[in-house]
């Protein structure tokens, strides 16, 4: 038996597909250590998992599960608008958040969470609908959205396979080994979804000013389309969910700082033609017509409340929240009640369908070495019959 | 289907398998179709254009073959070099030569211009093309039979691994091998599998990075004088060697897997001690070809002084003009070949300088100097490789030395900061470690004497920086836009 072995192990194929399986499971291994350390040091302390986290803690606290203004939007509402300011009201924007990754979290939140929103408030700045927010796909948090998304829907959107996509879920490590040395993103807390910034824009130089405006400027426009085609059908689809679900709809213009609107204003941007667009595009789905909140110049020569060109800091954002609580007040929205039968909707997690995977393999597997086994036996007992 | 992508690695995966489960005589056949998929998941209209060529240059070969009359042999072997030719001028130059002569004919007030065509450029013509009339022209010199088999001369010249940047294969090294598909060979498997792992960190680690920082300088020129340029083009010189050789390790590797062994494309040419030297290391098959089949037919270096630099020159605007349809490549041929006419006039000056000042003493500091002033000529040229239009060639060339500022791209978060930043050198000096150990010892020498387990640990090492530095974003490779 032991040469019988010794034989086959000196065999031209055996020992090195040994070797091979050998150094896959190491390099396995390996992975998956790394991957570890990646999703407890990196992923879960960063900001997308952290407030994601809070929400799930606020949620549990709420009882009924209802709100009277959700906001929604990318870094300039998520920085701009703290809900310590408007009573009963969450702010669910986040920076670089284009209207695909809005329109999938306020479906989660309706019939996912069954979260009652008496009012939302949508973003729409000039860079909103932007394809700079639209990189490096629409969807860039796959492990995120897949609590609440399909792998089917994620890769429609994508155009990543399922594979691809399952890889960059459960293995964020992937391609991102330089975050283990970056240094972390400073940001000073996060209240009711609102992301704290503490700098103040009046402190640096004009040329700085103009630094810092000009590259927001480039980073948002130059080289990208104005209106991502995909991002205004999800803007548009965003609006047709809340107004199925009887949600009172705002638009908001958030407020810049007098040198990035010099920028703009210098370049060949047409905010009429943007503007035209986006409320033609928003009355083609809400016939009744909706309510604009238009902050863009409110804070033109008041630097001291911004943290860099176009983003609110801890200080605009108590003011700008003062403002729109009270704006919002005078609009005198009254409450609607909700469709019943839309809370009957399930979403469907891609973790679910990974799941019921692993589930089906486990249970199958044991079945299909059973029946390799008894194959082999009975393929052996054929070759050796009993004399 | 872009090498690096997931797509491929299942692609490849599965191609190799079948390959080697199917019998020996039945293995071209699936190489052929494999070929074609691969070919087709690019734009499948543009299959049309490579049967056309396959089937021009196939046909006119045998023609060539089976006709005893010179005369004829000459017109069959003029219709193919022409036709294939005519193929490339259409797809890849009548749009440059019609805006240049509307351009002229704006100049001199000409009522006449010349409509564009709206081509898309097939992938890999260039490469295809070349291969073809390599095979034609060995055909014609009588150097190799030709290929009756249509279907062996088809996947000639589209095998897949090289159809898209290369190697140019020649029929002699290549038809043979795969006509006579090799039994499954575990140490050729293990080596072709290694030389694709370099290829993709090649490509993913190195060269996808560095891009970063020269995209972000070379897409915003009017922002920089100074350092960056300089860092910017020091890195694109590295990023094209990377992407370039990347690529062609995949090619060399994943034919490696399948038994066929493809010619070899760079010998570490940044090592290079005169721009004579580095041609003879870059893009190598590329080279041989021009020098087989334009070079030694103008009469290469056997004909009179000025002729031989006329040749020189001719074969480096040629190439120039092949790597792409702009005044910037052709520029940088001519570059190239200016660098070459004055290496020759004035070697024998420099030797006498280099002896007088005692560096030809020294002869460690003596080829540094050489290594590191033709790293500065090849780079100089890089600029107009690298750069979008003529203008932006020579801004940076009039900016390249002014200002010392170190303000500098890594602030935005594509770049990946100071620690990205810093991580790009690291990888340069990594990659010219390899390099010296090639040049030196080989890689495979310096290798072979070291424990199972230091082997075993390198390549970890390597596969797992790929997983976590590589860039996935489906980037394609440099030399595909030729």
């Amino acid at each position: 038996m032991a040469e019988k072995i010794s034989k086959l192990w000196q065999s031209s194929w055996l020992k090195p597909c040994c070797k091979a399986v050998l150094f896959i499971l190491i390099l396995f291994l390996l992975l998956y250590f790394f991957n570890y350390l990646y999703i407890k040091n990196i992923y879960e302390k960063g900001q997308s998992y952290q407030k994601e986290e809070m929400y799930s803690e606020y949620l549990k606290t709420l009882s009924p599960k209802q709100i009277d203004y959700a906001f929604f939007g990318d870094s300039h509402s998520a920085e701009g608008i703290n809900p310590d300011y408007i009573p009963n009201s969450y702010n669910f924007a986040f920076p670089a958040r284009n209207y695909v990754k809005t329109y999938y979290d306020l479906r989660k939140l309706l019939y996912r969470d069954n979260l009652n929103i008496n009012t939302a408030v949508f973003q729409i700045d000039l860079e909103s609908l932007s394809s700079s927010l639209a990189q490096p796909n629409h969807i860039s948090d796959t492990r995120m959205f897949l609590q609440f998304m399909s792998y089917n829907e994620i890769s429609k959107i994508t155009g990543e396979s399922v594979l691809f996509l399952w890889l960059k879920a459960n293995f964020p490590v992937i391609g991102n080994g330089m975050d283990f040395f970056k240094p972390k993103e400073p940001f000073e807390g996060i209240s009711l979804g609102w992301l704290k910034v503490v700098s103040d824009f009046s402190l640096v130089s004009d040329q700085v000013k103009f630094e810092r405006a000009m590259g927001t400027y480039r980073f948002y426009f130059e080289g990208q389309q104005i209106i991502d085609s995909l991002s205004f059908e999800y803007f548009l689809k965003t609006l047709k969910l809340a107004n199925d679900n009887n949600i009172n709809i705002i638009l908001i213009k958030t407020p810049v700082e007098k040198t990035y609107e010099e920028i703009i204003a210098a370049q060949n941007i047409s905010k009429e033609d943007y503007y035209n667009r986006v409320f033609n595009g928003a009355e083609s789905v809400l016939p009744e017509g909706v309510h604009v909140l238009d902050y863009y110049s409110l804070f033109f020569n008041n630097s001291e409340y911004f943290g860099d060109a176009d983003h609110p800091n801890y200080r605009g954002a108590e003011a700008l929240s003062k403002k729109i609580y009270n704006d919002i007040k005078n609009l005198n929205l009254s409450k609607k009640d909700k469709p019943s039968q839309l809370a009957l909707i399930r979403i469907s997690s891609g973790y679910e369908s990974q799941a019921q995977l692993r589930n089906f393999l486990f249970l199958s597997l044991p079945t299909l070495v059973a029946i390799s086994v008894l194959l082999l036996i009975l393929r052996h007992s054929r070759k050796n019959p009993k004399r | 289907m872009l090498f690096n992508s997931l797509h491929f690695l299942i692609f490849f995966a599965l191609a190799a398998l079948v390959y080697f489960l199917l019998p020996l005589k039945h293995r071209w056949f699936w190489l052929l179709l494999v070929s074609v998929y691969f070919y087709a998941t690019f734009t499948p209209a543009y299959l049309i254009i490579l049967l056309v060529v396959i089937v021009l240059t196939y046909f006119t070969g045998l023609k060539i073959e089976q006709t005893e009359d010179k005369t004829l042999k000459k017109i069959y072997f003029f219709i193919s070099i022409i036709s294939a030719c005519a193929i490339l001028f259409t797809f890849k130059y009548y749009n440059f030569f019609a805006v240049n002569i509307n351009f002229l004919a704006s100049l001199l007030h000409w009522n006449y211009s010349v409509s564009l065509l709206s081509l898309l450029l097939p992938i890999g013509i260039s490469f295809y093309i070349f291969q073809s009339l390599a095979y034609v022209i060995e055909v014609y010199r009588g150097n190799y039979k030709a290929e009756k088999n249509f279907g062996i001369y088809s996947l000639y010249v589209m095998f897949f691994p090289q159809i898209l940047s290369g190697p140019i294969g020649r029929p002699s090294h290549l038809l043979p091998q795969l006509k006579q598909p090799q039994r499954f060979d575990f140490d050729g498997f293990f080596d072709g599998i290694k030389r694709m792992c370099w290829g993709f960190f090649k490509k993913l680690v190195i060269a996808d990075r560095l891009a970063m920082v020269v995209n972000m300088v070379y897409g915003n020129l009017q922002d920089y004088t100074g350092i960056p340029l300089i860092v910017a083009t020091v890195f694109f010189a590295f990023q094209l060697y990377c992407d370039f050789s990347g690529y062609t390790d995949i090619a060399i590797g994943a034919a490696k897997v399948l038994g066929v062994n493809l010619a070899e494309n760079f010998r570490q040419p940044y090592l290079s001690k005169s721009i004579r030297d580095f041609w003879k290391r870059w893009h190598i098959s590329l080279m041989d070809w021009f020098r087989d089949y334009i070079y030694l037919p103008l009469g290469g270096s056997r004909v009179k002084v000025s002729r031989w630099l006329l040749n020189i020159m001719a074969v480096f605007l040629i190439s120039g003009l092949w790597h792409g349809a702009n005044w910037t490549f052709i520029i940088w041929g001519g570059l190239n070949g200016i660098y070459i006419l004055f290496s020759v006039l004035t070697s024998k000056i420099r030797n006498k300088m280099c002896s007088k000042i005692g560096l030809a003493k020294h002869e460690k500091l003596h080829n540094f100097f050489k290594i590191a002033v033709t790293f500065a000529l090849i780079n100089i040229s890089w600029i107009f490789f690298r750069a979008d239009s003529l203008s932006d060639a020579v801004y940076i060339l009039m900016n390249i030395f002014s200002g010392w500022s170190l303000r500098f791209p890594v602030r935005h978060g594509g770049v990946g900061g100071w620690p990205g930043f810093l991580f790009s050198i690291f990888l340069i000096l990594f990659l010219m470690l390899v390099q010296v150990i090639q040049e030196t010892v080989g890689a495979s020498q310096f290798f072979s004497n070291k424990p199972a387990w230091i082997k075993g640990a390198v390549y970890i090492i390597i596969l797992l920086l790929i997983l976590l530095f590589g860039v996935f974003g489906s980037n394609p490779f440099i030399y595909f836009q030729f």
